[in-house]
C-alpha cells in the first residue's frame, strides 16, 4: 500500500503533492472489446506476438482499432500452461473489432514462432458477449490439415506450420468496452513531464482490465475533433499546444510549456476510473513539485461520450 | 434430476441386451409414468425390474449407477446423452455405443466396440466422455466420429478402425499391427511405446497403411481433459514422442501419437 501526499478536497483548488487538478472530467465513449491470449514457448515469442498484433494500434481514428498488452501472464494463468501475454482490443463497431484481430491474429500471432492463441474473455460473466470467428477463421490456413479438438467444450484448432503446430481457440468473444479515457500532465519542461507520464502509466500498467495503446502509453498530438481541412475528423488539440499561446484561446498557463497525454481503454467504467486514480497519483507522486504543474482531461462539453470521468470525485 | 441405481438382480449367465436402458427412457418413465422398459435376455423380452432393482434418489446432474453381475449385460450406457453413467465391475460389448454426450464411467473392463455403433447401427460415438478403469476388447473407438476415450489398461485388436474423429487414449498394451485400420481422422494418443516397432515384419506391415514416424509436439494435450490419472499423460507430454497419419492405404489423416522407441 503507497501512502500518497493528502489531497485538499476544495472543488477549486485541489492539489496532490503540489500538483493542480483541474476541475474537469474525461470523456469517454462505448466500444467493442475483447482480450486475446498469446502463448509461446518462452517470453520472449509470446512478448514478440505481443507487441506484432499491438502494432498500429494507437488510436481508432486511422488504426481502426486500439490495442496494447495488458499484462504479462505466468504459465500458470495460460490455457496450454506456457508463459504468455493478455491483449485488450477496442474498436467503435464489433465488425470493426473482428476484422481486425483476425488480420492481425494471422499476420502477427500465427506467423510468431511456437505461439497459440485463446480467447481470454470469460463470456459467462458477461451479459453482453458475443462470440466471433477466431480459429474458426484462421484454420483454412492449414490447407485441409487442420486438426479440430473439442475439450471442455471449448473447440481448437491444431493449423501444421513450419516450427510444428499453431493453436488457436476457435471462438473469441467481445464485450461492450470504454475507450477514450484520458489525463493531460501539464508542467514546465519535457523531462518532468516525461518522467511523471511513465511513473503514471507504470502504475496503470499493474492494474487490470485497462490499456493505454499509445506509444509507451503516452500521447504527445493530442487532438481535437474536425479540421479547417474538411477531410480530417481531427486535428491537434490547440487548446493545448504551448507554440499557439497567445494565438488561440489556450487552457495553458505560462509555467506551462509541455503537455503530454494518456488515453485509457477498459473494460468497465471502475477500471478505468481506478487506472486513472492511480496514474494521477504515480505521476504527482513521482514530479509534483518537480516541474509538473497541473493534471487536467479532454472532454467534448460532455455531448459525444457518456462516460464522464471527473478527476475532483475520482481523486477526493 | 435424478441419481437411479441399478442391482442386478441375479447371477444368472444370461446375455443381456441393456440398450433400451437409457436416461431418457428412465426419465420419460418418471415423468410421464411411460410403461416399464423392456430389456432382452438370451433373446427374450424382460421387463427392466425383473433383472434389476432400481432406487432413485435426487442429485445434482442426472446419474444412473449399474452394480452386480454385469459380464453377460451388453450395450450398457448406449446412446446416452447427459450426466454420468457409471457401471461398477466388468462388463459386456457394446459399452457406451452412439454415445452422445455425458460421461461413462466403467470401474472395471469392458467387452469389444467401445464406443463403436450400437449391433445393427452405422454411427459409433459422437460425443462425451468414456473413461474405463480396465481393459477394453476388439474394435474400442469402431466409427467413432467425436468425444473422448480413454483406457487405463489395454485394448484388443483393431483399435480405432474406421474412426472418424474424437480422441482415443490408451495408456495399456496394444494389438499393433491391427491399430488405425481405416482410420480417417482423429487422434489416438498412446502413453508406452509400441513394442510392434521392434519386430521389423510387424514394422514393415505397419508402414504399408502408416505415413513414417515422425517427431512431433504435442502441444495440444496440455489443453485436452482426460480424467483418468494426469501423471502418465504428463511423462508422455514431456518425453520425445513419434507421430504417425493413418489410415494412409484409404488417404486418412489420422493421428498415432507415441513415445518414441528409436530406431524408428
Amino acid at each position: 500500500m503507497i501512502d500518497h501526499p493528502t489531497s485538499q478536497v476544495n472543488e477549486d483548488s485541489l492539489r496532490i503533492n503540489q500538483v493542480r487538478i483541474a476541475p474537469t472530467f474525461a470523456e469517454a465513449f462505448d466500444m467493442k472489446a475483447t482480450r486475446i491470449v498469446i502463448t509461446a514457448a518462452d517470453p520472449y515469442w509470446a512478448l514478440q506476438a505481443g507487441q506484432a498484433i499491438s502494432g498500429f494500434g494507437t488510436s481508432v481514428i486511422d488504426c481502426k482499432i486500439e490495442i496494447d498488452i495488458e499484462s504479462i501472464l505466468s504459465p500458470e494463468e495460460t490455457p496450454d500452461g506456457r508463459p504468455g501475454v493478455a491483449i485488450l482490443a477496442f474498436a467503435m463497431s464489433g465488425g470493426d473489432l473482428e476484422k481486425q484481430i483476425v488480420k492481425r491474429a494471422g499476420q502477427c500471432v500465427l506467423t510468431c514462432p511456437s505461439s497459440a492463441l485463446f480467447n481470454g474473455i470469460v463470456a459467462s460473466e458477461h451479459d453482453d458477449a458475443k462470440t466471433f470467428a477466431l480459429g474458426k477463421t484462421l484454420r483454412f490456413f492449414g490447407d485441409g490439415n487442420q486438426i479440430s479438438k473439442l475439450t471442455k467444450g471449448t473447440r481448437y484448432w491444431r493449423i501444421p506450420v513450419m516450427d510444428g503446430e499453431f493453436i488457436c481457440q476457435h471462438d473469441g468473444a467481445r464485450v461492450g468496452g470504454i475507450g477514450g479515457g484520458n489525463f493531460l500532465l501539464l508542467g514546465s519542461d519535457f523531462a518532468a513531464v516525461s518522467a511523471a507520464s511513465r511513473a503514471a502509466v507504470d502504475a496503470i500498467a499493474m492494474m487490470p482490465d485497462v490499456i493505454t495503446p499509445f506509444p509507451g502509453g503516452v500521447v504527445r498530438s493530442g487532438s481535437k475533433v474536425g479540421s479547417k481541412y474538411p477531410a480530417l475528423i481531427a486535428s491537434t488539440n490547440d487548446a493545448y499546444c504551448p507554440t499557439l499561446r497567445g494565438i488561440v484561446d489556450s487552457e495553458l498557463s505560462q509555467q506551462d510549456n509541455v503537455v503530454l497525454e494518456i488515453v485509457l481503454d477498459g473494460l468497465s467504467f471502475d477500471a478505468i476510473a481506478a487506472a486513472t486514480k492511480a496514474g494521477i497519483h504515480a505521476a504527482c507522486d513521482l514530479a509534483g513539485g518537480k516541474g509538473l504543474n497541473a493534471i487536467s482531461a479532454g472532454n467534448y462539453g460532455g455531448k459525444l461520450g457518456r462516460h464522464h470521468f471527473h478527476l475532483h470525485q475520482l481523486l477526493a | 434430476m435424478t441419481h437411479w441405481i441399478l442391482n442386478r438382480k441375479s447371477n444368472e449367465a444370461v446375455q443381456i441386451d441393456a440398450r433400451n436402458l437409457t436416461r431418457r427412457r428412465l426419465r420419460e418413465q418418471l415423468e410421464s409414468g411411460a410403461g416399464q422398459i423392456m430389456l432382452h435376455a438370451d433373446g427374450a423380452p424382460v421387463l427392466l425390474d425383473e433383472l434389476f432393482d432400481v432406487q432413485l434418489q435426487p442429485s445434482a446432474v442426472d446419474r444412473i449407477e449399474v452394480h452386480g453381475h454385469l459380464q453377460g449385460v451388453d450395450a450398457l450406457a448406449s446412446y446416452h446423452d447427459q450426466g454420468e453413467f457409471l457401471i461398477h465391475g466388468d462388463t459386456g460389448n457394446h459399452v457406451a455405443a452412439g454415445l452422445q454426450g455425458g460421461r461413462v464411467v466403467v470401474h472395471g473392463s469392458v467387452g469389444d466396440s467401445l464406443g463403436g455403433p450400437a449391433p445393427g447401427a452405422k454411427a459409433g460415438m459422437v460425443g462425451g466422455v468414456i473413461q474405463v478403469d480396465g481393459s477394453a476388447g476388439d474394435y474400442c473407438g469402431h466409427r467413432m466420429r467425436r468425444g473422448l476415450i480413454q483406457v487405463n489398461q489395454n485394448v484388443g485388436r483393431n483399435l480405432a478402425a474406421s474412426m472418424i474423429a474424437g480422441t482415443l487414449l490408451v495408456q495399456g498394451e496394444l494389438d499393433g499391427p491391427s491399430i488405425a485400420v481405416g482410420m480417417r481422422r482423429g487422434t489416438i494418443v498412446l502413453t508406452r511405446p509400441l513394442e510392434a516397432l521392434n519386430q521389423p515384419s510387424l514394422a514393415q506391415h505397419l508402414a504399408a497403411r502408416l505415413s513414417t514416424a515422425v517427431s512431433f509436439d504435442a502441444g495440444f494435450l496440455n489443453l485436452m481433459e482426460f480424467t483418468v490419472e494426469r501423471a502418465p499423460i504428463e511423462r508422455l507430454i514431456r518425453s520425445p514422442l513419434r507421430r504417425w497419419r493413418a489410415d494412409r492405404s484409404v488417404g486418412g489423416l489420422g493421428e498415432v501419437i507415441f513415445p518414441a522407441n528409436d530406431p524408428v
